[in-house]
């Protein structure tokens, strides 16, 4: 007992700590937000981000985003046309990149600190310079075609574009962000090209910079390099998320050895006083499902719950099995349990002893420290992401039983596999939660 | 979620992949007199401790009779044992400390980790020495465990790619599939037993045939005491398992061998060339030579690139080479555009007759693959929690000397060692080269009159 008390005394001590240490900065250089965060590690990761998304371009174009992104990023700038720019990222190991998802874009350069001003160079050229060369632009279409078919081989990444499917029917989140060979057949380089400047602006962009570089330095580079970009209005989309109040299944026929089967459920807002307290909550209810599927009635290999903290966010549970009946069955028994359980104080402080193991191990590259804060800011504001650890540090065991009750109401089932079993548990999907 | 990783699959990833250089200021080696090896890895960036346990097990040391055994085995550490003596009880025991757990098992280790608050280190270390010396491999959770693993493996069977590395798996090593099969057999981990869990245990699973790792923000001092008082008493086997049980060389191959595997679940071709490279028992230098050149094959500015993918009879190529310390394989895969899958092998036979050439490499290309590889080794020691694993393979795959001299033996190859390891190893030397293509394509093309060695 005295080793347990001592425990809780350092938990709380390391949760402050994680606040105190806190070193993130945002600024303004010529109209272009930049959230810096220094670090002492030796690679550099810098991220230019394009509120855009799903939200802004038809279902007929999917994929444009990030087409237009990446292209600028491998079809060459006016200073490096064609391979010339990839040969110049090559020569120092420096990895540019350019993707898109549901609510944002950005471009992104990876590298040694000693390598920042040539990797800066290529940054600011993709970013400002590209030419969309049509040769290269078809060959990265080629290869664009072949990874979104590769996608939709791959079991897991189905599902995952099933449960949008179901979930977010009608709604430009059931579109496909990376496109379809169909859609991305239909665009030219100049339709990539004239997207790719509607979202270049001042107004639409900001920038993350993680890693060992001295402030004033970057204040020179982002202003010699972006002042000149496009200023412009731009009004965010109004997100209607859809509320999950009963249950649905999509079911699509697969020949495979075990079936996928995938759930999406209700979620707060990322800037909802709900989120982290059900957010921890839903790491319980993980929990709870590796224990019951996997250790005791040994129906899976690969179990699991999370929160997507989107603009318009879902929760998500999965399952692989090739018992798809019990398990199902078996997942909806495990989400009434967590809606009646409550976490004992112990309990909680043990959660959030896993929170400080699991938020930290994220915090370990530059890139992920970037995409926390990145996707953060997207969401609402990159402080939400700094102040997480003092966030759960208050959280109490009601919050999350009360959050949990409040949004795991319906269940909209997704299942990739044996259609035969699919039908054999037609009842378990039908089970309600409440 | 407890996901657990097998290497089956490093196949399909970047060349080189485990190229390192010398042991740096903040890592420190001790040896205890049970002969168990113990690194310690100070980084104080975030107050995480990992605390890692290699044992060189894994495919390499299975007979058909325990193929998946080694994986089955990594299953149950993280079970009941002596201390913790049932699930429940070893799960409560993670929760108290704040452990993310995992485990993996490759060609030629297995190993299992904590990462933990670093306040939690003691206890940490006390909860692995439980695990790793005492697991009680209970039938009744062993029976659970086999469905388990077998889902696992259902898992990989499921992915489009398997079908190709399986059927190459077993056209590349003959007799020998199942000690390059980490994965195993589903009848052999269906029906596995207790007893051939301690039958694992008694030949591999003691300090002289493991590693220690304990690597964030620790003192070393502090750690080498503690892990003396905890580890010091795991009595030593008294023998080398290798000597005891020799792992058998595999046959070279005889003559290159082509072959088809269809399938429903590709959506997209896939062709893959395998040659037995070389490993670290044999010939050191040409393991060197194998990852600079692969460095250089997969630069934009490589000639294959060029011909390949820049002219678009393909939309992605990759060449790798696994250093391990029984016969490495040597993997070339092509994502060939599906309209010109023949010209594209046309093309790669081709530039592979050219390999040799003593225009293919130019000296700037050798000197981008060094930077490529330094910059690999920051990226690789970025995040501590990942460079455990790293340090794991290559103490296996090789030794702690190995890594320890790679950057300075890196510098020394030039293109003549380059030019000797193509010659050595994969230019007019038999391979085996394999399509992924599914039903309607197949049907399309006709691989079958053009897929052959001539």
């Amino acid at each position: 007992m005295k080793k347990y008390i001592l425990t809780i005394i350092v938990l709380i001590a390391a949760l402050a700590g994680a606040q105190a240490q806190s070193e993130t900065t945002s600024f303004d250089v010529d109209g272009i937000k930049v959230i810096f965060k220094p670090t002492k590690k030796n690679i550099v990761n810098v991220r230019m981000y394009f509120r855009a998304g799903v939200f802004n371009y038809p279902p007929e174009k999917a994929g444009i985003e990030n087409f237009a992104i990446e292209a600028a990023t491998q079809c060459g700038t006016k200073k490096y046309p064609g391979n010339e720019f990839k040969d110049a990222a090559e020569k120092y190991s420096i990895l540019v990149s350019g993707s898109s998802t549901l609510d944002y874009g950005f471009t992104q350069i990876n590298c040694m600190k000693k390598y920042f001003a040539s990797a800066w160079d290529l940054f600011s050229e993709a970013i400002m310079n590209p030419t969309f060369n049509d040769a290269e632009v078809q060959l990265l279409r080629n290869k664009l075609i072949s990874r979104t078919k590769g996608l939709q081989s791959v079991p897991d990444s189905r599902l995952d574009q099933l449960l949008m499917q179901n979930g977010f029917e009608g709604t430009p989140y059931a579109s496909e962000p990376d496109g379809t060979e169909e859609t991305l057949n239909a665009l030219t380089a100049a339709d990539i090209r004239d997207y790719y400047n509607s979202i270049l602006n001042k107004n639409q962009v900001f920038l993350v910079v993680v890693g060992n570089v001295d402030k004033d330095e970057l204040i020179s580079k982002v202003r010699a390099s972006f002042s000149a970009m496009p200023v412009k209005p731009y009004n965010p989309p109004e997100y209607q998320v859809p509320a999950f109040n009963d249950n649905k299944l999509l079911v699509e026929k697969r020949d495979i050895s075990t079936n996928y089967i995938g759930a999406i459920m209700n979620s707060p807002r990322f800037t909802n006083p709900d989120f982290v307290p059900f957010r921890i909550g839903i790491g319980v209810f993980s929990g709870f499902l590796f224990r019951q599927l996997r250790t005791n009635l040994h129906l899976s290999y690969a179990q699991g719950a999370h929160v997507e903290p989107q603009m318009m966010p879902y929760t998500e549970m999965y399952v692989s099995t090739t018992n798809p009946k019990d398990a199902v069955h078996a997942m909806i028994q495990m989400l009434k349990r967590i809606r009646q359980f409550t976490l004992s104080e112990r309990g909680l402080n043990e959660v959030k002893s896993s929170f400080i193991t699991s938020n930290y191990m994220q915090q370990q590259s530059s890139a992920a420290i970037a995409a926390s804060l990145g996707e953060a800011e997207i969401l609402g504001g990159w402080q939400y992401e700094e102040n997480l650890p003092a966030a759960v540090d208050k959280i109490s065991v009601d919050d999350i039983t009360r959050t949990l009750n409040k949004y795991i109401i319906g269940v909209r089932w997704s299942y990739l596999g044996d259609a035969g079993l699919a039908n054999d548990a037609a009842d378990a999907f039908k089970e309600r939660v409440n | 979620m407890v996901k657990i990783y097998l290497f089956s699959f490093l196949l399909f990833l970047s060349a080189g992949l485990f190229a390192q250089n010398k042991l740096n200021d903040n890592m420190f080696l001790e040896k205890l007199p049970n002969g168990l090896d113990v690194l310690v890895i100070e980084d104080n960036t975030v107050p995480l401790a990992t605390i890692m346990i290699t044992c060189k097990n894994g495919a390499y040391t299975e007979t058909p009779k325990f193929n998946g055994l080694s994986h089955l085995y990594e299953h149950m550490f993280f079970k009941a044992n002596k201390d913790y003596p049932s699930q429940d009880e070893f799960l409560n025991r993670v929760g108290e400390l704040g452990i993310r757990f995992n485990g993996s098992t490759s060609f030629e280790n297995v190993n299992y980790y904590f990462t933990l608050p670093a306040y939690n280190l003691k206890a940490g270390l006390k909860f692995m020495n439980s695990a790793i010396r005492y697991p009680k491999f209970d039938e009744k959770e062993m029976e659970k465990e086999n469905v388990v693993v077998d889902g696992e493996f259902q898992r990989q069977e499921s992915n489009p790619g398997f079908a190709l590395n399986n059927a190459m798996e077993h056209h590349l090593w003959g007799d020998l599939y199942s000690r390059k099969n980490a994965i195993g057999d589903h009848q052999v981990i269906r029906t596995a037993t207790p007893a051939l869990m301690d039958s694992i245990k008694n030949k591999y699973y003691f300090p002289n045939n493991s590693l220690l790792t304990v690597a964030g923000d620790v003192k070393h001092e502090d750690v080498f005491k503690d892990v003396e008082k905890i580890y010091g008493n795991w009595a030593a086997s008294g023998f080398d398992p290798f000597q005891k049980w020799p792992i058998p060389e595999f046959k070279p191959l005889e003559k290159t061998d082509y072959f088809i595997v269809e399938s429903e679940l590709t959506k997209v071709p896939l062709i893959m060339f395998q040659w037995h490279g070389p490993d670290t028992r044999n010939d050191v230098p040409a393991t060197y030579a194998a990852d600079i050149f692969s460095y250089i094959i997969n630069q934009n500015g490589s000639k294959l690139n060029k011909e390949l993918v820049q002219s678009g009879l393909a939309t992605h190529i990759n060449i790798g080479y696994l250093t391990l310390r029984h016969v490495g394989p040597i993997i070339l895969s092509v994502a060939p555009n599906p309209t010109k899958v023949k010209e594209c092998l046309a093309e790669l036979k081709k530039q592979i007759a050219q390999w040799d050439m003593d225009d293919y490499l130019t000296d700037e290309q050798i000197e981008t693959a060094k930077v490529k590889l330094e910059v690999k080794k920051a990226r690789e020691e970025e995040v501590t929690t990942d460079f455990v694993q790293t340090i794991s393979f290559w103490w296996s795959a090789a030794s702690l000397d190995y890594f320890e001299g790679y950057a300075a033996n890196m510098q020394k190859i030039g293109k003549a060692e380059l030019q000797a390891y193509v010659r050595k190893y994969i230019k007019d030397k038999p391979y085996c080269a394999g399509m992924l293509i599914n039903a309607s394509l197949k049907e399309k093309i006709l691989p079958q009159e053009f897929f052959k060695a001539n």
